[in-house]
């Protein structure tokens, strides 16, 4: 699982069967200390509250899908959390 | 597996109720001889590790649930086990061994709370007494 921000939504209203009524968002995955890493991707929102601004976790891969309602759906990044805190031995970044 | 420091925790009140009560650790990857290597990952902790302790992180997703008996659980990534001491064959990367033998072993005097589910194999560890650490060799 790793750390991102939520930045955008993505609205499509032909979707593959499955896929009705989740919200599709726009994440940045995050280093540990918050600074973007990598490209954004789009991430299938589990827990249906992420918004965006949003400090998440994800996770990836065939675990993404298992995160959603129907577990054979074509996804591959899922928000399965919203985080409150991130504390390190240096503070929160 | 790979080889991490726990750096940090996460926490977080919306979630997928997997991870509901689950402690979940920032752990930056590391080489063997304890140097950073590149990246973190989130993990649920299944040991009761704390902050500036080196685990063994499991990514894999069918093992991951397996442990957790959570067959359709979106969880990848646990820590399994904490580590004493990592060792290298000499001519197999010695001078990292030797460098890093210090930040590898984890001092374990102090009493460690288990807050968390245990696996069966480390559960009478706090039971034992004190021995020499096992070395492990890598090939």
């Amino acid at each position: 699982m790793q750390l991102a921000r939520v930045v955008g939504t993505v609205v499509a209203s032909v979707k593959s069967p499955g896929l009705d009524g989740v919200a599709l968002l726009i994440v940045q995955p995050l280093d540990r200390g918050l600074a973007p890493v990598g490209g954004t991707v789009v991430a299938a929102d589990a827990v249906q509250m992420a918004g965006p601004g949003e400090l998440v976790y994800i996770v990836a891969a065939r675990e993404a899908a298992l995160a959603m309602p129907e577990p054979f759906v074509p996804v591959d990044h899922a928000i399965v959390g919203i985080v409150d805190a991130v504390t390190t031995a240096e503070g929160s970044p | 597996m790979k080889l991490a420091r726990v750096v940090g925790t996460v926490t977080s009140t919306i979630n997928v109720p997997v991870y509901d009560g689950r402690k979940l650790l920032l752990c930056d990857l590391v080489g063997p001889d304890g140097s950073p290597a590149d990246g973190y990952l989130i993990a649920v902790d299944t040991v009761g590790a704390g902050a500036g302790e080196t685990v063994l992180l499991m990514d894999e997703g069918n093992s991951a649930r397996q442990i957790l008996g959570a067959s359709e659980a979106p969880v990848r990534t646990l820590i399994v086990g904490i580590v004493d001491v990592v060792e290298v064959a000499p001519g197999e990367g010695q001078a990292e061994a030797q460098a890093g033998a210090a930040p590898t072993r984890p001092t374990r005097s102090r009493a460690r709370a288990k807050p968390g589910p245990r696996p069966g194999q480390q559960a009478s560890r706090a039971e034992e007494p004190p021995r020499r650490p096992r070395r492990r060799r890598l090939a």
